[in-house]
């Protein structure tokens, strides 16, 4: 026979169920996803995927292989779903997930990536030529300088050591400030703003010609 | 606060987030941390041009099987330890098994006729050469066949 109270929770357990995801958090989602509730984890998925893939494209500057680790990631997050403990915001966890990925896989292809040079004159042959294509509102000559300051851009960001590229890249393009970057990269905030702030240096000095 | 004090902390002043006070007060009334941080806007103003690819029409549809099949292969593995019979029967074998390992590995060696041949024959055999040895050693003859 049940309880008035094991009632009232069932109750309120078959509302908190029919809550809109996006009225929750997201580490709350999570821990639903971990319940097995699959439509969580599809909100999770469909919210993230575009900055994972833009997040991980910058990271490996290759679209096929950063989709390919981004699938990877959200796979890693469905596989412990029921593991999952909100100790931190889930953009914290999955970012870590997404760094320590991108930074080991380019660590093992080191010796790949070392070997190639990049041309100012030929299509992005990792990326496609998408990220090139002329803007019709410049002139020829407009479209070669743009076309240039972006080549430098990735070519910098690229050179940048791993943790420096991964901290600039959530913060400038994430959208993170330097207290969740910390979360991911396991640093202090004041190692983390010394992290930024160093990589920023190093790419003013570089596209100083483009400023 | 000084120049150098506030150096690393103009990267609270970069995004929207709360920066610290007194750096904002510093910075306010510094021209050379002033143009740092201007300069260091512009870097990041820069940054905006390089725009990412849109993902894959595909990109969902992929994950969804790979989802699919993590689904599909948990109860495979694992499926069938939660069935307490086959779980009890498991257990059972193991132990059974863990038993006769043990009974096995404590047992004397079991006697083998041919590997007993072979020790006797080579005691024998030293036993003669022994022999040999004292019948040289006294002088008397020895059980050696004689060469023609």
């Amino acid at each position: 026979m049940p309880t008035v109270t094991g009632r009232m929770q069932g109750i309120a357990e078959m509302a908190a169920s029919h809550v809109p995801y996006d009225s929750l958090t997201d580490a709350e989602v999570m821990l639903r996803a971990g319940t097995d509730d699959n439509a969580a984890y599809e909100y999770l998925v469909t919210k993230y995927h575009r900055p994972m893939i833009a997040f991980m494209y910058r990271m490996c500057h290759n679209q096929a292989l950063a989709e390919d680790l981004a699938q990877e990631v959200f796979l890693r997050v469905y596989r412990s779903r029921e593991t999952y403990a909100a100790n931190a915001k889930f953009t914290t966890w999955l970012y870590r997930i997404a760094t320590n990925l991108a930074v080991n896989h380019a660590r093992d292809h080191k010796v790949e990536r070392s070997g190639k040079v990049v041309s100012l004159d030929e299509p992005d042959e990792e990326s496609g030529a998408t990220m090139d294509v002329a803007d019709p509102t410049l002139n020829v000559e407009q479209n070669i300088l743009r076309r240039e300051r972006l080549q430098a851009i990735k070519k910098h960001v690229m050179a940048l050591p791993e943790k420096q590229r991964a901290a600039v890249l959530m913060h400038k393009y994430q959208g993170m400030d330097y207290r969740e970057i910390a979360g991911v990269l396991k640093l202090s905030e004041s190692a983390t703003k010394s992290l930024l702030f160093r990589a920023y240096e190093v790419l003013r000095d570089r596209l100083k010609e483009f400023v | 606060m000084n120049c150098n004090d506030v150096r690393e902390n103009l990267i609270e002043l970069l995004t929207d987030g709360p920066a610290d006070p007194q750096v904002k007060a510093h910075v306010s009334q510094c021209s050379a941390c002033t143009e740092e941080l201007g300069s260091l806007r512009k870097t990041m103003a820069l940054l905006d041009e390089w725009e990412s690819p849109e993902p894959s029409p595909y990109f969902l549809t992929r994950l969804r099987a790979h989802v699919k099949e993590e689904r599909q292969k948990a109860p495979a593995m694992f499926g069938w330890l939660r069935r307490p019979l086959l779980a009890a029967a498991l257990a059972t074998v193991l132990a059974a098994g863990g038993v006769g390992y043990r009974i096995f590995m404590t047992a004397p060696p079991p006697d083998n006729g041919a590997v007993a041949d072979i020790e006797s024959l080579d005691k024998n055999h030293d036993l003669i050469i022994d022999t040999d040895l004292v019948n040289e050693l006294t002088g008397a003859p020895s059980d050696d066949v004689a060469e023609p």
